[in-house]
């Protein structure tokens, strides 16, 4: 990991707290971790993309943060750059907007072009075209595990030589109408990470000193447990080569009877790759809630081979 | 608890470390849509040139311009259902179960039983879709209540396949590959590197999307809807038919497939993706990526553009879409022409569904040697300038190689390249 960058935007959020550390508590997040993202409101213009398509406007706004900080000189090209997200919410809002459209309006009168911006993948197309990304273009909706799994599946791409760069990560989109539909009782918002992910030598070939690496990535089906989720973390462990005890592990296990926690696994994420960067041993963990049936997935990030000598 | 532990980034060359035992080879097929349920009734259909277009049932189509669609017919989907036998592994009743679970689990089942395999032989399960089980809440969605929010979560919150592979037991990890058009060969890729890097041994991969009035409203309102067929690749063409379906793939090593004395039906040797990075909706007018995934798909496989003998088009009907792949099959095939044609002439286009089916048809167009015609051509499109079979186009150049298509909005692209065993 070369880089990473994330956004948390409020824009659509009239009830928010702007302070980091009262948005912290309100989302029920670590103040270091939001500290650590950019936040917003955004009050920028990205063509084709309004306040509706909450997705596509964080994921643009982080991967624009993301090759701020990059050697543009150095940078593979357009056809060499992957993106890979996963995604949890997807397209639910612009999905919920066309629908009461239809509804509204008529099936015969909906505006056309909100159509195309209702799949899942359109956020990540949309950030193709405008940070030009020309490589693969894959979109997980992995419920939970998304965030790892899609990174998981963008280190696959790039170790096995088939992208030179892959900008993998996470966004999730919840206004007030897709919140609402779900239950949720706290602000609305919409919030990506992403990591730039290559080989070592392609990133000394650039002259760029990598963050962490991604060591190991395991997944767990019917983990519903802290049993299961220790379980996922020490196999992810043992597959890095790193003694589960040395890790700083990052998790939120979700509470009994909570609905909604889409973004904290975004957060525990950029928590892992600070420590990891600080030259610390991290992990974070995705799923694991209480009561439910799906699966939880672990991830080792280690601190970059000059650090640990 | 089953899981996949894996060093990322050992995986430094697939061919050193792949080998023949870790070829991924295809040991069953699945297939259900809108001509009839099972893999038969998918070549029976691509041999006679029938077509599952029909007026809509499942909505009132009178106030729209558009009224006939490639529904799978719900007592051809209640047989395949209950082709499954007993009860889902999840509970409760296979026809309880929403529409597009329905459609996966028929298809994955007849796969499965295909290749001689019980759920917990598989080691991963990866489906493509547009809208999963989405939709069936639509009406939750609308109304954006509150105290509803406990059945949109429970859908939004699952993943799909997961849903689909515990209604059928299996409990390795699931994955849903949700790249809209192109998301059922994003699956089969997916599935194909896991084997290839010896992840696993066996995958059952596919994609599922169900028939929705949202996707109705949504194609008839840009226009790209077709009144009464489609017809790729054809002068005057109107345009794309929706459809619904599902097919799946079993994915398994070659090591694993001998060991169990199973004969391959043919080898998923290579695949490619890319990105337009053009336009939301439209494809890049020159096909460049399109073209790009096509000559990756073609290096990954260790294949010259010659061996290739038919591509399985994305072929939507659609003038920008047609165009567009016809000129990317030029610039990657230059002087040779394989044959191309596109299955969205019978089928309609199920969305992720889409190039699930069409793989398991290329795969068919290749165990019979037969090229899929180009039904419901009238005269072709100038600008289309590709070799189009005809329904009389038979083992005329046997061939061995076979592009599967799909491309998609976001500028989504992907190629499959498959071969005989």
């Amino acid at each position: 990991m070369t880089g990473w960058a994330g956004v948390l935007d409020q824009t659509l959020a009239d009830d928010a707290p702007h302070e980091p550390a009262a948005l912290a508590a309100a989302l029920d997040l670590p103040d270091r971790a939001v500290e650590a993202f950019a936040l917003g409101p955004f009050d920028v213009r990205i063509p084709l993309v309004n306040q509706r398509t909450l997705g596509a406007k964080v994921l643009i706004l982080a991967l624009a943060r993301l090759l701020e900080h990059a050697d543009s000189d150095t940078l593979p090209p357009a056809e060499r750059r992957a993106l890979v997200v996963g995604t949890r919410t997807a397209a639910l809002g612009e999905t919920i907007h066309f629908l009461q459209q239809v509804d509204e309006i008529g099936p015969t009168l909906v505006n056309p072009g909100l159509f195309p911006f209702t799949v899942m993948n359109a956020p990540a197309g949309m950030a193709a075209i405008r940070h030009a990304c020309q490589g693969a273009n894959v979109t997980l909706n992995n419920g939970a595990t998304s965030l790892p799994d899609a990174l998981a599946s963008a280190a696959d791409m790039v170790a096995a030589g088939r992208e030179e760069i892959a900008f993998a990560g996470a966004f999730e989109a919840l206004g007030p109408a897709a919140g609402a539909s779900v239950g949720r009782d706290r602000p609305a918002l919409a919030a990506s990470v992403l990591f730039a992910l290559e080989t070592a030598a392609g990133a000394a070939a650039r002259g760029v000193r990598p963050l962490a690496e991604l060591r190991a990535y395991t997944r767990g089906e019917l983990a519903a447990t802290d049993g299961a989720r220790e379980e996922v973390v020490n196999a992810a462990a043992e597959a890095s080569s790193a003694p589960a005890a040395a890790l700083e592990v990052r998790s939120t296990p979700g509470a009994a009877g909570e609905r909604t926690r889409e973004e904290r696994v975004l957060f525990d994420a950029a928590e892992a790759l600070l420590a990891a960067s600080d030259g610390r041993p991290a992990a974070f963990t995705a799923g694991f809630e209480h009561g439910a049936a799906g699966s939880g997935a672990a991830v080792v990030l280690a601190p970059p081979a000059d650090s640990e000598a | 608890m089953s899981d996949r532990a894996a060093p990322v980034g050992e995986h430094h060359s697939r061919r050193e470390q792949a080998g023949d035992q870790h070829l991924p080879v295809i040991t069953g097929l699945g297939a259900i849509s809108s001509v009839g349920v099972g893999v038969d009734a998918l070549w029976d259909a691509i041999d006679h040139g029938r077509s599952g277009a029909r007026e809509v049932r499942s909505f009132d189509t009178s106030a729209m311009r558009n009224h006939v669609g490639c529904e799978v017919d719900d007592q051809d989907l209640e047989r395949a259902v209950d082709q499954l036998g007993g009860a889902p592994a999840s509970g409760g009743s296979w026809h309880d179960l929403p529409r597009a679970s329905r459609l996966a689990c028929a298809a994955a089942g007849e796969a499965m039983r295909a290749a001689g395999l019980e759920a917990a032989d598989l080691d991963a399960f990866c489906l493509g879709t547009t809208t999963g089980n989405l939709l069936e809440i639509e009406d939750d969605l609308v109304v954006a209540d509150p105290s509803r929010g406990d059945r949109v979560a429970s859908v939004i919150h699952d993943n799909f396949a997961q849903a689909v592979a515990r209604a059928l037991g299996v409990t390795a990890p699931a994955t849903t590959v949700a790249t809209s058009c192109s998301a059922g060969n994003i699956a089969l890729s997916q599935a194909a590197d896991l084997v290839r890097q010896g992840q696993a041994e066996r995958v059952v991969a596919g994609g599922a999307d169900a028939f929705s009035r949202f996707a109705f409203v949504g194609f008839a309102r840009m226009r790209a809807m077709a009144t009464e067929r489609c017809s790729p690749f054809s002068e005057g063409r109107q345009g794309m038919m929706l459809g619904e379906g599902s097919a799946f793939l079993v994915l398994e090593s070659a090591g694993s497939a001998a060991a169990r004395g199973v004969e391959p039906l043919a080898v998923v040797r290579g695949y490619g993706l890319s990105c337009d990075a053009h336009h939301i909706a439209t494809p890049q007018p020159a096909g460049r990526g399109a073209a790009a995934a096509m000559t990756r798909a073609l290096a990954d496989a260790d294949l010259p553009p010659e061996a290739v003998g038919y591509v399985c088009a994305h072929g939507t009907g659609t003038m920008a879409n047609d165009i567009a792949e016809s000129k990317a099959c030029r610039a990657v095939f230059g002087e040779h022409r394989p044959y191309v044609s596109s299955l969205k002439a019978l089928l309609g286009h199920s969305l992720g569904a889409a190039s699930a089916l069409e793989a398991v048809a290329s795969i068919l167009s290749l165990r019979h040697q037969r090229y899929i015609p180009a039904w419901h051509l009238t005269t072709r499109d100038e600008r289309c300038d590709v070799d189009l079979p005809t329904a009389e186009t038979v083992v005329d150049r046997p061939f061995r190689a076979v592009l599967n298509n799909a491309l998609a909005f976001g500028g989504n692209n992907s190629c499959v390249a498959l071969t005989r065993a």
